[in-house]
């Protein structure tokens, strides 16, 4: 692959990569760090690329890998850092987001899923991969993939259900 | 009608059946302010999904620098090995130069050294020739006894 074609087909992908990254690992330096991290890696593989059918899974596909294996070094070197205890500095954007009412609290739940339901959720639903896709960038069947999802979304309606209604019986009973 | 519809697509969702179609009619719905009060619960949900996809990243990829760290590291390997070769000279060098002044002083050692081997070769020899010598007294000492008793 040529450098421009590089420039043109995988590049615009960054933001792709810094979300899926900023959702597996929470916090920014490290998902900053992750998407420098996959570009050069693409970039040296740049000769191959054109080899895979869909460079966009393959570049998803090793975002996805080098995150998770970011975050099992980071638990294996030391037990106290787990993705959500990652000290994240959210001065930017998430800050902004979570000022909004319930978006906020969506973020929380969506740290507490389970890493495998985030990505797919994330996949899914952020960026409206089709299951195929999705099948293809985390190497699963297209079943357990629609498994998964159904249970994040769930497990996403349910705590959601849990805060709102936490929120109402609050506000009840002050209101009394 | 519509509401019925919207119930009906919303389980579909849950249980991960929906189409691609189908959801962007749910993000529509819940973007627009005609949601349902029962339905409330979910807007937040699909709010965030709208909400983390303005999400970017915020540097630039540094795709000019891979490059040139690519000439870089080139350069730099030939930088070690010009560094080792000269810290390779240097070590040389200096033992040589170490090793050529020990000889001058070592020579003087050596010297000393032979000198007081002698000496004290000398020594012993005169001591065991003298403990020789001692040995009649020794002689002398038990005949004397052997008198005496």
């Amino acid at each position: 692959m040529q450098k421009q074609e590089f420039l043109d087909r995988i590049l615009p992908l960054k933001d792709k990569v810094y979300r899926l990254a900023k959702r597996i690992l929470v916090s920014h330096d490290e998902a900053e760090d992750a998407v420098q991290e996959v570009f050069l890696k693409l970039w040296k593989a740049k000769d191959n690329l054109q080899n895979y059918t869909k460079p966009e899974a393959f570049a998803m596909t090793m975002t996805k890998n080098y995150c998770l294996d970011r975050l099992k070094s980071k638990q294996a070197s030391n037990l106290t850092i787990v993705h959500h205890n990652f000290k994240s500095n959210e001065s930017g954007v998430d800050a902004q987001l979570e000022a909004k009412d319930g978006i906020g609290m969506v973020f929380d739940i969506m740290k507490n899923l389970p890493e495998q339901q985030r990505i797919i959720i994330q996949l899914r639903d952020v960026e409206e991969y089709d299951f195929k896709e999705i099948a293809e960038i985390l190497e699963m069947n297209e079943t357990a993939i629609r498994v998964n999802l159904s249970r994040a979304r769930k497990t996403v309606r349910e705590q959601l259900i849990k805060k709102y209604n936490y929120g109402i019986t609050k506000n009840g009973a002050t209101n009394r | 009608m519509e509401l019925q519809k919207m119930e009906q697509l919303i389980d579909k969702y849950f249980d991960g059946n929906t189409s691609k179609e189908e959801e962007k009619q749910l993000h529509q719905y819940f973007k627009s302010n005609q949601v349902a009060t029962h339905l409330e619960v979910y807007r937040s949900m699909f709010a965030y999904f709208l909400e983390s996809k303005k999400e970017v990243f915020p540097a630039e990829v540094p795709l000019d620098e891979v490059s040139k760290n690519g000439m870089l590291s080139k350069f730099k390997s030939w930088y070690s090995l010009a560094a080792l070769l000269i810290v390779v000279i240097g070590i040389t060098f200096f033992m040589q130069q170490n090793s050529n002044q020990l000889t001058s002083e070592e020579k003087e050692a050596v010297a000393a050294f032979e000198k007081t081997k002698e000496a004290l070769n000398y020594i012993s020899q005169q001591f065991n020739e003298s403990s020789q010598q001692l040995a009649y007294i020794t002689e002398f000492g038990t005949s004397a006894n052997k008198i005496f008793k």
